[in-house]
């Protein structure tokens, strides 16, 4: 059940029915049943090994918590941890393994049907930072198995994240209250701009990199380009419209989750880029891979940093999937991170090219932005293949512009007006570009000038019309050209 | 030493890290309120501060921080 489907509304209205209904001791209840029954609708087979994963964790919890003896309670600790890994394993990362074996071996590969769970990057996640949360005291441990569980696999979070931690989201369980008409109506304007941002504007700029995607080596240089380009900003979209959609479904329920993105398009850099993308995955890196890490390697300074910056943003990359393209995309970021820790010195970056403030921002801006396009070349092709054609052609594509700038230009409107494709007619090309022209510039004044907050304290009549207005925006404007969001297959 | 004495010092360390001449500490502050505190200042925060005080942090030790005086009293404790 996808969050852009109207069996997600139909779903998550019947749940909150269900909840304002009930009694206060029930309502966690019916959060994990509702979070159960979503989980279901994908597979059976995924909620009993979820509910498994669920109930082994919280008894090496509980014996974590009852065991003063040291010895005892590292046994049980490594037990959980090496339980979750073990699980991350199987249902991720076996295939590709097996598959590595036989080729190895030089053996005839064999079709695996094995299963590949859905969000189990995002649940092992939680349960690992968890157990070291809980190791380490930093909070206690949670006596109701019915709270424990709702923080494993709340259905808003469950499959794309936000990765909760327990110190925020455990003590919200412990005060659940009746929905309040400011929660539901925050939270359905959250869900609406959700699947604006989804619908009309990520679907939307799906269309010029699919086009390039789906068939690299027809793609002219110009489109090539663009398409690079277009694919960070139709990643960004399409998650922070998915992370506003399961924001949004919490708050209905009074349950706050983390904001996973703060403008991750303006960063300055690669550093400045972590500190706003996806913040619940890079801040779980940051406390309990990078720190510990650089902590075990702090007596060889830089160096060790370098070594523990590297580490970590491999396996992030590993994290999103099984594939070299992962695993290069995170090795470029760990080059990346590392060159900007070595070449930053205690009192000024090293290299400095004076600049005024604004300006210096902007070119740091357009730099960094180009630099995280060509790294999601990795996200977005399907073999290495692919990467490199299009690395290829997005070369040439510099080229004409430092050697003719109005050519470039020019062939960029082309691009943009004109897929050369036979599944788009120019007029349809047309008609979106000039759609996303409107829906940007509405997303850009929205932050601008801070309209979730001013929403708020319209009328409900102002609310109704804006929010009507989003709604047949969606319904007229929006496409559905990849039904799925694509961080589903991470 | 005194808990004043060890804040001034560490005081010294982190305007030094963080280049922050006007930094004043006080027990209270936590990291996200000093400008420039992130992981990788974290970590020379700790390693300038075991030089300082000539002694040796385990990792539950920093993990357990919230605030400059959960670490003034760490210090305290490692004298």
């Amino acid at each position: 059940m996808q969050f852009n489907s109207p069996h997600y509304i139909i779903f998550l209205a019947t749940v909150l029915i269900a909840y304002c209904n009930s009694q206060l001791s029930l309502r966690p209840y019916i959060l994990l049943i509702a979070s159960y029954l979503f989980y279901a609708f994908i597979s059976l087979k995924f909620t009993i090994i979820l509910i498994f994963l669920t109930s082994i964790t919280y008894i090496i919890s509980l014996l974590i918590k009852k065991n003063k003896d040291k010895k005892a309670k590292n046994l049980f600790f490594w037990t959980g941890i090496l339980f979750a890994l073990f699980s991350l394993f199987s249902f991720k990362y076996i295939g590709i393994f097996l598959t590595s074996i036989n080729y190895l071996i030089g053996a005839t590969a064999n079709d695996y049907q094995l299963i590949e769970m859905a969000g189990i990057s995002f649940i092992s996640f939680h349960v690992i930072a968890y157990l070291i949360d809980i190791y380490y005291e930093s909070v206690p441990v949670e006596n109701s198995f019915t709270r424990f569980a709702v923080f494993i696999s709340f259905f808003p979070k469950l499959l794309q994240g936000p990765i909760e931690r327990a110190e925020n989201f455990i003590p919200q369980l412990e005060t659940l209250k009746k929905p309040t008409l400011e929660n539901l109506q925050k939270g359905a304007f959250i869900i609406i701009w959700g699947l604006f941002l989804k619908t009309v504007v990520a679907d939307r700029l799906s269309i010029y990199v699919d086009t390039v995607y789906q068939n690299t080596t027809s793609a002219t240089s110009m489109s090539a380009l663009l398409a690079v380009i277009t694919y960070t900003f139709q990643l960004y979209f399409d998650w922070v419209g998915y992370t506003k959609i399961a924001i949004g479904s919490a708050q209905m329920f009074g349950i706050k989750l983390i904001d996973n993105f703060n403008n991750p398009l303006s960063a300055v850099s690669c550093t400045d880029f972590w500190r706003r993308w996806h913040i619940s995955l890079s801040s779980w890196l940051r406390d309990y891979l990078f720190i510990p890490l650089s902590m075990t390697l702090r007596e060889f300074g830089k160096f060790g940093l370098v070594i523990a910056t590297m580490v970590t943003f491999v396996l992030c990359g590993l994290w999103h999937g099984p594939s070299i393209g992962f695993i290069l995309f995170g090795v470029c970021h760990g080059i990346w991170l590392s060159l900007e820790l070595i070449f930053k010195s205690k009192k000024k970056n090293i290299i400095t090219i004076r600049l005024n403030p604004r300006l210096n921002r902007i070119v740091s801006n357009i730099l960094t932005l180009s630099g995280l396009s060509l790294t999601f070349v990795f996200f977005r092709s399907k073999d290495l293949n692919d990467a490199i054609i299009i690395f290829r052609k997005c070369f040439t594509g510099i080229t004409i512009f430092f050697t003719d700038f109005t050519k470039g230009i020019n062939q960029i409107l082309i691009a943009l007006t004109n897929l050369q494709s036979n599944e788009y007619p120019w007029f349809t090309v047309q008609f979106n570009s000039f759609v996303l022209l409107v829906a940007l510039s509405l997303v850009y004044i929205v932050r601008r000038y801070n309209f979730a907050d001013r929403i708020q304290r319209l009328s409900i009549f102002w609310q109704l019309i804006a929010a009507q207005g989003l709604v047949l925006s969606i319904l007229s404007l929006g496409i559905v050209s990849s039904p799925s969001f694509v961080y589903f297959q991470f | 030493m005194s808990k004043e004495s060890v804040l001034i010092r560490m005081q010294e360390v982190i305007k030094d890290i963080l280049d922050l001449d006007q930094l004043e500490l006080n027990r209270e502050l936590t990291a996200q309120d000093i400008d420039g505190w992130d992981s990788l200042a974290h970590i020379n925060i700790v390693v300038g501060i075991e030089r300082e005080f000539k002694c040796k942090f385990s990792l539950a030790e920093v993990k357990k921080l919230k605030c400059i005086g959960d670490f003034v009293d760490l210090i305290e404790t490692k004298q």
